[in-house]
């Protein structure tokens, strides 16, 4: 009787986990259902936004390229001076016409920003 | 002329004067206990889909026992005991009901049918929406499931028999079908019978255990909103989802897998938008299953058949593994209502008893007694669609660990 009680709960605990590890399954399942990538799959007007998301940050990140690490060295001495090296309390910010302007370094939301982020070409 | 036999002629007398004491009044009851089903199931007491014709099947097959002729006592309906091929052959083509008994229900198919037109109905968006309190209150739900197996064994069953009639506990019929085929065929008719018989009585029992268990005024909490907006899932993704979740389940418990497919496939039906197959599935599929269902179970309650001493016991085991069931779904219940800082209500536990959509209704209709404001269906729903799982997880560990 004791055997068979004690080899009840193992399979309690068994379909436990095994329902807890669906139940994560699930939830990345959604997850993974409901991100920006897979919602333009199901979404034409989510297709389009992300399209036209693509395109600008191709051109925003073709932008940044030509900014060259020399030139920026030249416009921003103080960024490069502080210790000898980068300064990691300042930070370069860029404006809608392209130009780099020297900001206090500030937190930045990574996940969100992680998620739009791109790889270029 | 030759003599006229009066039991000859009426072999209704003729059989009754031919049985035992005990036969005769097990016949007489399952013949009133039928009529009884027919009105309880037209009173809406019981769900009248499966108790109307079971019912009348139940009192047709007690009454029309005649003498076959070799002698022995016997029916046209059906006979569920047969197994040789070439007797098998000869009894198909006398027994009206034994080409769907043989072809349809013995082998699960009638249950999967059942299964395709309840995935048709099912929305998996409330399952998406809130997949870990679901699980968790849907294994709460299967405690009678795991309870009844040392109940089984002090009363004399083997762990496979224990393990067969602790299914009841999941109130998912095609489960019970499918576990006693695999772990005690010899048993798998009382069961069947036993199990779907309870599997009635959950519409009328449940909301006696409900007011009995919870207050009015925690039955009567409003299911509170989430705070941040999730994003809406739209058909697509439900679809991509059903296709995943079979596949992953599929492939974790291939024993289940004919059920699961068939859940999965009624949802993938419902979210592609193929209207006329969905209207197939979820209308003649469905009921004309579920009168043939109704209409077996109600023959295979034959008064010879079910006085197998065992019988007592799995009347007794399956009521218990139902109503441990019912109040482990509520306590589940209780224990999310504390966690949420008594935000929850404990009602939706019950519906976690994967009875669908029979207890999410129950649970509903109770709440909506007490406060017609509370809308707790999205919740019961998927917790009933988690309770559909798990029971079929716990079907593949049965079959895999105990046969």
């Amino acid at each position: 009787m004791g055997d068979v009680f004690v080899k009840t709960m193992i399979m309690f605990v068994l379909a436990f986990i095994i329902s807890m590890v669906v139940a994560l399954l699930i939830y990345w399942i959604r997850r993974l259902l409901t991100s920006v990538r897979m919602n333009s799959f199901f979404d034409e007007k989510s297709k389009m936004l992300v399209k036209r998301a693509i395109s600008i940050h191709k051109i925003h990140h073709r932008q940044l390229s030509l900014i060259s690490s020399e030139i920026e060295k030249q416009e921003h001495p103080e960024l490069f001076d502080f210790y000898e090296g980068v300064n990691d309390d300042f930070e370069t910010s860029e404006d809608f016409h392209g130009s780099l302007k020297l900001l206090p370094r500030r937190k930045r939301n990574t996940r969100k920003h992680k998620n739009i982020q791109l790889k270029s070409k | 002329m030759e003599s006229l036999d009066f039991y000859k002629l009426f072999q209704g007398f003729g059989t009754i004067a031919a049985s035992s004491t005990i036969i005769i009044i097990a016949r007489f009851g399952l013949m009133i206990l039928g009529a009884l089903l027919v009105y309880l199931g037209k009173r809406g007491i019981l769900e009248p889909l499966l108790m109307i014709p079971m019912g009348i099947g139940m009192a047709a097959i007690n009454a029309g026992v005649m003498f076959m002729p070799d002698g022995t006592m016997g029916n046209l309906f059906l006979d569920p005991m047969v197994s040789e091929p070439d007797q098998l052959m000869n009894i198909m083509q006398i027994d009206f009901l034994q080409p769907i008994y043989v072809l349809m229900f013995s082998n699960g198919l009638i249950a999967c049918f059942v299964f395709m037109g309840i995935g048709a109905m099912l929305d998996v968006s409330y399952l998406l929406d809130r997949p870990f309190s679901s699980m968790f209150l849907a294994m709460f739900g299967e405690l009678g499931t795991f309870l009844t197996i040392p109940i089984a064994i002090y009363f004399g069953l083997n762990i496979k028999e224990a393990a067969s009639i602790a299914m009841v506990g999941g109130a998912d019929g095609p489960m019970v079908l499918f576990t006693s085929l695999s772990l005690a065929k010899h048993l798998f008719v009382p069961i069947t019978v036993v199990a779907y018989l309870y599997l009635g009585l959950t519409y009328g029992g449940y909301p006696y255990l409900i007011r009995l268990m919870i207050p009015k005024h925690i039955r009567a909490i409003k299911p509170e909103q989430p705070k941040r907006k999730k994003k809406p899932i739209n058909s697509g993704m439900k679809l991509t989802f059903a296709v995943l979740i079979c596949t992953v389940l599929s492939f974790l418990f291939p024993v289940a897998s004919p059920l699961f497919l068939s859940l999965f496939v009624g949802v993938a039906i419902k979210e592609s938008g193929l209207t006329n197959l969905l209207n197939f599935i979820s209308g003649p599929l469905l009921y004309g299953s579920t009168f043939l269902l109704g209409l077996l179970l109600g023959v295979l309650c034959e008064a010879s058949l079910l006085l197998d001493p065992k019988v007592l016991i799995l009347l007794i085991l399956g009521i218990a593994a139902l109503l441990i069931s019912g109040i482990g779904g509520i306590i589940g219940g209780y224990i999310l209502y504390f966690a949420s800082g008594k935000k929850y209500n404990p009602t939706i536990g019950i519906a976690a008893v994967s009875c669908v959509p029979t207890t999410a209704k129950v649970a509903q209709k109770e709440v909506s007694k007490v406060n017609p404001q509370a809308f707790i269906l999205p919740q019961a729903i998927g917790a009933n669609i988690s309770g559909v799982i798990t029971t079929a997880i716990i079907t593949g560990i049965y079959i895999t660990l105990l046969s």
